[in-house]
């Protein structure tokens, strides 16, 4: 800042020597138009250091309780990316579970977002986008996205899933 | 008498049209008929089982085309050597430019993959018989283009300018190739190879010959045949391109690679899935940049005109990436906002649009030097008012667009409901928003101080004259170059039927004078054998 009015100190004495009285005119246009750029800077400024410290110090996802639809959700979602096939399988109905023919989810990165839930007695179904991140680049991420659902049942006070969108189906068409 | 001649000219340029689109296909069809000619020859043993009803369409071809091609070359040849107009044809440079790219572009794609095929144990008779016809009607065009008799007078560089392109597109594309091999390669320590067909020099070597093909394309049309010594229109309109688009590879190459630093050292990503996009940006940083510096020396050679457009563009090209990385910066910080079940990293997503930040706005810092004293001359450049313009006219079309998607998210929420998706959806149109925003509130400010401060094009006491319409019966060639020097106005001679009324030498300095006093734009000047007669036309 201090640099700066020495700066248009400098360029006054300048322009006064050349020109005289319209020299000052001109310099107060000039420090009537650089605030813009200022301002606009110090914006981007202010929210790229947002940015930094809402990314960097989040730990991760909040954790739905394990008793509610989403809660269910969440984890099997996550055991299917993670690979963990067996966390998964124990998410689903039981008799899913039991005549399950496993199938390989693809390896792309996902993300799912919960968009509402419905809850009745014995069934539930919780809505999300998920969106299949194929590439990244420094102008985004090339992803695709689609809203989903999945639907769960209530056994015995339990929540399980009982069908999962495509991207997230681990066992072959039974049922999902 | 007009109706006549306008006919007359319609017919002319209809007969051209339709004789050299004839002549395209012939050569076309002759050569496809030689090269299919060729390939049976030189790839006789390798033949397994005949295919006659092939040799009977190369046949035909050959024995059909050929020949209707040479005859109707003759014929042309002869209109080319004896009329002057024919050679100054637009339709003939434009004939002379397809032919020469097409021979061009295929010859050298061809001999590329014959020596890449080869390279790699096989051999491909196909390819190289194309190569080798496709280079001789290459010679022929050139022959064409050179010889006194035949040579267009009417942007005669145009296929010179558009085949050193075609060469440095192709020789860099072949560069940056070759590093992302032999860096890929390097990293093979990080990123382990399991299993490869392919010994590990082969790709670099492949994409060595495609750089050599167009290294030697690039350079016989640069230098030799003097495209970079070309001070015409379209040539620095060229030029201007080159310029630009090497700096959005190299700021691109460079951001990518900023981006694969960063993540190594903050994401959480796998090493191998980082760094795959490595090897291509090195090289695109590199070879881009070698582009740009290259052309930046030719263009500090050229006018000023020149050189501030250059200038510009490249403003333009990291105004992009600075931009649209502040949009991305937005969106990441939506990212950790959403009510996310499952999250895919937002980190990776904030450090790409950092790393095109930071890229993208110190060079539009140094091209567009928004700290320096705008002059009253800078402010009424017209490059920079056109500038200005298409960044308003980009910034509303990305707004629009952005608007609507999110318009059509939150009334979707309203109607429908669901408004836990609501961020997931807006984020990255609102992103773009926002960074569309700031750069058209620069942008306008920059405009309202250039309107302020650039001098108001004072309504000219009487318009100045801009053109002027000569109609004489004599050669008046000295005439025309006379009024030009002196006036600096352009000429259109119209010539009379009946070649009275030649303008003395002596009388120029009057007519002159005449024109000189005329205050409106258009003038009719009639020589008759009195003496010339000024007319000042209406607007």
């Amino acid at each position: 800042m201090q640099r700066n009015r020495s700066h248009d100190r400098h360029d006054v004495a300048m322009t006064d020597a050349g020109t005289g009285a319209p020299g000052d005119a001109s310099d107060t246009s000039r420090k009537r138009s650089r605030w813009p750029l200022i301002a606009l800077l110090a914006g981007v400024a202010v929210v790229v250091v947002i940015a930094l410290i809402a990314v960097f110090a989040r730990g991760g996802p909040v954790e739905y309780a394990e008793d509610t639809p989403e809660g269910v959700v969440q984890r099997y979602s996550q055991a299917v990316i993670d690979g963990d096939m067996q966390t998964a399988i124990d998410h689903l109905a039981p008799e899913l579970a039991d005549d399950c023919e496993r199938q390989q989810p693809s390896t792309d990165d996902l993300r799912v977002t919960l968009v509402e839930t419905v809850e009745r007695d014995d069934s539930a179904r919780v809505e999300v986008i998920v969106a299949t991140v194929y590439g990244s680049s420094p102008f985004g991420t090339s992803e695709y996205r689609s809203e989903e659902a999945f639907d769960l049942v209530r056994i015995g006070g339990r929540w399980y899933v009982d069908a999962a969108p495509w991207q997230l189906t681990i066992c072959f068409d039974s049922g999902f | 008498m007009m109706a006549a001649t306008s006919t007359g000219r319609a017919q002319t340029v209809v007969r051209r049209i339709i004789v050299f689109v004839l002549l395209l296909t012939l050569v076309v069809i002759a050569a496809i008929g030689l090269a299919g000619l060729i390939e049976r020859i030189i790839g006789a043993g390798a033949t397994l089982a005949g295919d006659d009803a092939g040799l009977a369409r190369s046949l035909a071809f050959t024995v059909i085309g050929a020949p209707l091609a040479g005859v109707l070359w003759w014929w042309e040849r002869r209109r080319l050597a004896s009329d002057v107009s024919e050679r100054a044809s637009l339709v003939w440079t434009l004939y002379l430019t397809v032919a020469t790219l097409t021979a061009l572009v295929t010859s050298a794609s061809a001999l590329a993959i014959t020596v890449n095929a080869a390279l790699d144990g096989r051999w491909q008779s196909a390819d190289a018989a194309a190569a080798i016809v496709w280079a001789g009607i290459w010679v022929w065009h050139r022959h064409m283009r050179r010889s006194p008799a035949t040579a267009p007078t009417r942007l005669p560089l145009l296929p010179v300018q558009l085949s050193a392109l075609y060469g440095l597109a192709v020789a860099a594309s072949g560069a940056i190739s070759a590093i992302a091999a032999l860096v890929s390669e390097a990293l093979a320590g990080v990123v382990p190879v399991l299993a490869d067909s392919r010994t590990w020099f082969l790709p670099v070597l492949q994409a060595l010959v495609w750089l050599a093909v167009g290294a030697v394309v690039w350079w016989w049309h640069w230098f030799r045949e003097g495209a970079r010594d070309e001070r015409g229109g379209f040539a620095t309109v060229v030029l201007v391109v080159i310029v630009g688009a090497s700096a959005a590879t190299a700021l691109l190459g460079l951001g990518t690679v900023l981006f694969v630093v960063l993540r190594l050292l903050f994401d959480t990503d796998a090493p191998a899935e980082v760094l795959s996009p490595l090897g291509r940006a090195i090289g695109a940083a590199l070879v881009g940049a070698i582009v740009w510096d290259h052309h930046l020396q030719v263009m500090s050679a050229r006018s000023e005109r020149a050189r501030r457009a250059a200038r510009l563009v490249i403003s333009g090209v990291a105004l992009i990436g600075a931009a649209s990385g502040f949009g991305v910066v937005i969106n990441a910080l939506l990212a950790t906002l959403g009510p996310a079940l499952v999250d895919s990293n937002p980190r990776t997503l904030l450090l790409g649009g950092l790393s095109a930040l930071v890229v993208g706005a110190p060079v539009w810092w140094i091209a567009w030097r928004p700290d320096r004293t705008v002059g009253e001359t800078d402010a009424a450049d017209p490059a920079r008012r056109v500038y200005l313009v298409i960044v308003f006219g980009a910034s509303a079309i990305v707004a629009l667009v952005a608007l609507l998607v999110i318009g059509y998210r939150v009334l979707e929420v309203l109607i429908v409901g669901g408004a836990g998706g609501l961020i997931e959806h807006v984020r990255a149109p609102f992103g773009l928003l926002c960074a569309t925003a700031v750069v058209f509130a620069y942008h306008l400010v920059i405009w309202r101080r250039d309107r302020r401060i650039a001098p108001t094009p004072a309504a000219p006491e009487r318009p100045t004259l801009s053109r002027v319409v000569l109609v004489t019966g004599a050669d008046a060639d000295a005439l025309v170059a006379r009024i030009r020097s002196e006036l600096g106005v352009p000429v259109t001679v119209w010539r009379a039927l009946d070649d009275s009324g030649a303008l003395g030498d002596d009388a120029v300095p009057a007519l002159l004078t005449l024109l000189r006093a005329v205050s409106t734009r258009r003038a009719l000047v009639i020589v008759e054998a009195a003496g010339p007669r000024v007319i000042p036309l209406e607007e």
